[in-house]
């Protein structure tokens, strides 16, 4: 105990991790509001979900007073939506017009994530060079061919920017969803009538009927303001609602499901591997069978048939039907995984250090833990990477065909469908945007897990080997 | 040396691989009746050609491969059929050092962790309280000491207290509370501590420097990571090590220097050691008794100096004259034809008998010492054959009677030296009887019976050799050989061997 408490003083009487520390702390507290106010209300939510309890006490006290602590990156403290008042801009960041104020905000947040980025890989090298016991260890081998992965990089400055993207979500748009599309009619706007000279003031729902994007006729492309001087970086949608805050909030579902729906079949994929390379024999076959049996199943159908019986159900009416989606993945999408695993596992289990735990007595649970688990992490990571595009692409084709997740939740599959009639006509940009982006994010997890692969296994050829075609495939 | 107590008694011991394919077939027999007795204190070798079953054997005796058949007794107990405690209390005694220390190391851990891991499986320390009278002993990780266990930690009946040396912690360490009518014994220093001391102390008893604690296994020569090798095997206080080929794996000059920490270790914590090594320079050099293997079984068993300089078993003198430079000792070198037979169908009678140099000969025909040779191994090759796995192709061939002739043809040719006379018929340099025996088993082979070809030759040309399956003879002090001509009536395998191969 003693040796670490005098570690960390040590750490803090020295300079320059002291200046890291402080960063830090200046970094946390930029956003400190934010977070507090995300702990809070996780708290409360927790605490109302307890059968009996209806009221939270005094954390709604907690919470209001949580909400005041200004932060940095929200829309209260560099606001975009205002008015034009003739003369110049009411309500806006330092009376910026509102697409400046809007691009202030979203380049901050994503400089602050660029920053908290750095600041991490700051602290692992300080750790590494003056903290660490070990001065190598296999995993700096690992990071450092991954730096030189200049395909891998791009591919983790995309994911990064997309994971960025839903974790700012709210301070992003220009708008927020329930503005600007759940309840419309619930709130007002303000805009500058140039016909009468005058600020006037109108329901966002009926502003939103004269932005529509329904072809060369009618359209508020990227870019652009509408006639109420409302900023749409990517333009509006076929109901002139904002797409911009209609992809940002989408990226949240896409990650949540896809993230939670790939950590399910890893840990699914990885137990079962794990098992089956270690008692080889019955155990592997019956799990081969198993894995067979559900990869004969037709994912697609299932899925319809899933959601279809379950539409009624509780189930479905968590996170708008997309923890149902994420279980209904992970069920099927567990058997890629464990058939790419189940080789690398299968060779480790026969390398002599698993006997020699076992001549000690090593319990078998353990030896699956510290003797295998971490040679097949690196593949789980790969694999888990590159499914993760996969299950992107699903999320969004179930909305394109209208299942899934249940509208009005946005998700960018559903975006493409809606703008699918008018992609040869001026709105455009419905369908391509979202289009790109799902090309772009999906292309960024492929590559972080090519990089991800060549860092960990320096042999394999990136050029289409082994694991790359089955890769491909998960 | 021979007054010590057995530590170890292995008693028939077999183990059979089984392929589980579903037309059963053969087993493997890598480990068929094997006996013998490693006393306390004593390294015992074994040699053998690879795949004769050494390691095997060494496996089952630490019940990492469970035995078909047979018992490893210990203190009584037979360790191949134990499961729970007591095989954690064996696994604790018994340890294994292996053949390539970087393949047994974990390259994901550190030295530190690798050595440690036996220590946090098996939850080390419980320390061993010594109470005079018969008081209960209570506290966490101390138990009563019992039978002859080493005492840890001793209680005098005046309430004197007293820590073994090299225990992993000192008498400040713990308080002892005496007054009841039970023992209680409250330590202060966390099992974490205790264990990383011992950790350091083991780095160090292996030669190892305190700063390689937190080194990987990848930064170490193979000479280093063999000591972390031992060191974990050394961790939970073993009293029995199974080292399996520990330097044959390393460079030249690394290897004495890991036998010399070997035999101090062995010296200065009573360790007995299975030596199993096919280098039989080092086994000269370390054991003190030697066992030398074939197919699974034992064929020589005895004082190692006398093994090597008067061998008594065929097998060992054709393995002994294999060594480079030994032939100042065994004179002519006697070289061992062809490999070993397949475990999965051994020769009959006598496993050695297909190589043996002082194989018993039928009298009634008088063939010269090459041609015996030729004929033994015309005998492997045609038994060898009709085992083998046939393809779809082969197996039409031969219900078809289509025989490439010319693999048989070409055998002959290379075995007995012959030559093809006019009409394109090989000829063979032998009396006629012996000669026709050879054209009929050759005229079997080329119509697809391989196995009536050999039992031919068997039938004309074999002994009590492939009749009979040598029992293990006593041959004095201490010594004993699997060799039918042990027996009275037939001459002794040196003796037949100085005739046949040294007499010119």
């Amino acid at each position: 105990m003693s040796v670490t408490t005098s570690r960390v003083a040590d750490a803090l009487t020295d300079g320059r991790t002291a200046l890291w520390a402080l960063v830090g702390l200046l970094l946390f507290l930029l956003e400190a509001g934010a977070f507090l106010n995300f702990v809070v209300g996780l708290t409360i939510d927790g605490i109302l979900a307890l059968p009996g309890v209806d009221a939270a006490g005094f954390l709604t006290t907690v919470e209001s007073a949580v909400r005041e602590i200004p932060t940095l990156l929200s829309r209260e403290t560099i606001p975009n939506e205002g008015y034009y008042d003739g003369s110049g801009y009411e309500g806006t960041f330092l009376g910026l017009s509102p697409a400046i104020a809007w691009a202030l905000r979203a380049t901050l947040v994503y400089l602050y994530a660029f920053a908290a980025f750095g600041w991490g890989v700051w602290g692992y090298r300080i750790y590494r060079r003056n903290y660490r016991a070990a001065d190598w260890t296999p995993r700096d081998d690992v990071f450092d061919r991954f730096r030189g992965h200049k395909w891998g990089i791009f591919g983790l400055v995309i994911v990064f920017m997309f994971v960025t993207m839903a974790v700012f979500a709210p301070a992003l748009g220009p708008t927020t969803v329930d503005q600007n599309m759940r309840n419309s009619y619930g709130y007002e706007t303000k805009y500058w009538d140039s016909d009468s000279g005058s600020v006037e003031t109108i329901l966002v729902g009926d502003a939103n009927l004269d932005s529509l994007s329904q072809g060369n006729d009618q359209n508020i492309g990227p870019w652009t303001y509408d006639d109420y001087g409302r900023f749409h970086p990517f333009g509006t949608m076929q109901d002139g609602s904002d797409l911009f805050t209609f992809l940002v909030v989408g990226s949240r579902i896409s990650l949540v499901i896809g993230v939670l729906s790939v950590a399910l079949s890893a840990s699914i994929a990885a137990t079962l591997a794990l098992t089956s390379a270690y008692y080889k024999g019955r155990v592997d076959l019956s799990m081969v069978l198993i894995s067979d049996a559900v990869m004969a199943m037709p994912q697609l159908l299932l899925l319809i048939m899933l959601t279809t019986v379950l539409r009624e159900t509780w189930i479905n009416e968590v996170y708008s039907g997309g923890f149902l989606l994420a279980l209904i993945f992970a069920f099927t999408g567990w058997t890629y995984m464990w058939r790419s695993i189940r080789g690398p596992a299968l060779q480790i289990s026969e390398r002599e250090w698993i006997d020699a735990a076992r001549s000690f007595g090593q319990t078998p649970i353990t030896i699956m833990r510290k003797h295998m688990l971490p040679y097949v992490t690196g593949y789980l990571l790969i694999y888990g990477s590159m499914t993760l595009g996969g299950a992107i692409i699903s999320i969004a084709g179930l909305s394109y065909l209208g299942l899934g997740v249940a509208p009005p939740t946005p998700e960018w599959g559903r975006a493409v469908n809606l703008g699918q009639d008018y992609v040869r006509t001026g709105s455009w940009h419905i369908s391509l945007i979202p289009g790109i982006l799902i090309t772009l994010v999906v292309t960024g997890f492929n590559a972080l897990g090519d990089g991800i692969r060549d860092a960990i296994d320096p042999q394999s050829d990136s050029a289409g080997g082994e694991t790359a075609g089955a890769g491909g495939g998960a | 040396m021979s007054e010590a107590e057995p530590f170890l008694e292995v008693r028939d011991l077999k183990k059979y691989y089984d392929d589980g394919g579903l037309l059963g077939g053969d087993p493997v027999k890598a480990v068929d009746g094997v006996s013998f007795d490693i006393r306390e204190g004593e390294t015992l070798g074994l040699v053998g050609e690879s795949g004769c079953g050494k390691t095997t054997l060494g496996r089952t005796i630490l019940n990492l491969e469970t035995a078909t058949e047979g018992e490893v007794l210990a203190d009584e107990t037979d360790v191949t059929s134990i499961s729970g405690r007591e095989l954690r209390r064996w696994q604790s005694q018994a340890q294994m050092v292996f053949q390539d220390p970087d393949a047994s190391l974990n390259d994901r851990m550190t030295v530190g962790e690798i050595i440690r891991e036996p220590l946090d499986a098996h939850d080390w320390p419980n320390l061993a309280v010594s109470v005079a009278d018969d008081r209960e002993v209570a506290g966490k990780r101390v138990h009563r000491a019992e039978g002859d266990e080493r005492r840890d930690v001793t209680v005098d009946a005046d309430g004197g207290v007293s820590v073994r040396e090299g225990a992993p912690l000192t008498r400040e360490d713990l308080t002892v509370d005496a007054d009841g009518d039970r023992v209680d014994v409250t330590l202060h220093k966390h099992a974490s501590a205790m264990r990383e001391d011992r950790v350091r102390g083991l780095l160090e008893q292996v030669g190892l420097r305190e700063e390689h604690f937190y080194r990987y296994p990848h930064q170490f020569s193979g000479g280093q990571s063999q000591r972390v090798g031992i060191a974990r095997a050394l961790a939970l206080e073993p009293r029995f090590l199974v080292l399996d080929e520990p330097v044959s794996a390393l460079d030249v000059s690394v290897q004495a220097r890991i036998i010399n920490l070997l035999e101090d270790l062995q010296d200065e914590l009573g360790l007995t050691f299975l030596f199993i090594a096919h280098d039989l320079s080092v086994v000269r050099h370390i054991a003190d008794r030697v066992a030398v293997m074939y197919l699974g079984e034992v064929m020589e068993l005895g004082p190692t100096e006398e093994v090597f300089t008067d061998p008594s078993h065929p097998y060992t003198e054709s393995l002994l004259s294999a060594i480079p430079g030994s032939m100042v000792e065994t004179g002519e070198r006697i070289t061992l034809r062809g490999t070993p037979p397949s475990p999965r169908d051994p020769p009959s009678g006598c496993r050695f008998s297909s190589r043996c140099p002082a194989k018993i000969r039928p009298d009634e025909y008088s063939v010269s010492g090459e041609h015996w040779e030729a004929l033994d191994q015309l005998h492997s090759v045609f038994r060898a054959r009709s085992n083998a796995e046939k393809g779809i192709v082969d197996v039409v061939k031969e219900r078809l009677g289509i025989q490439d002739v010319s693999t048989v043809d070409e055998l002959l040719l290379e075995l007995f030296d012959a030559e093809r006379d006019g009409d394109g018929g090989i000829s063979i340099e032998m009396p006629d009887d012996a000669a026709s025996v050879v054209y009929e088993a050759a005229e079997l082979a080329r119509a697809g019976d391989e196995a009536g070809a050999a039992e031919r030759l068997d039938d004309a040309f074999g002994s009590v050799c492939s009749e009979e399956h040598p029992e293990a003879n006593d041959v004095g002090a201490g010594r004993t050989s699997r060799c039918l001509r042990h027996r009275e009536e037939y001459e002794d395998p040196d003796a037949v061997i100085e005739q046949r191969y040294r007499s010119d």
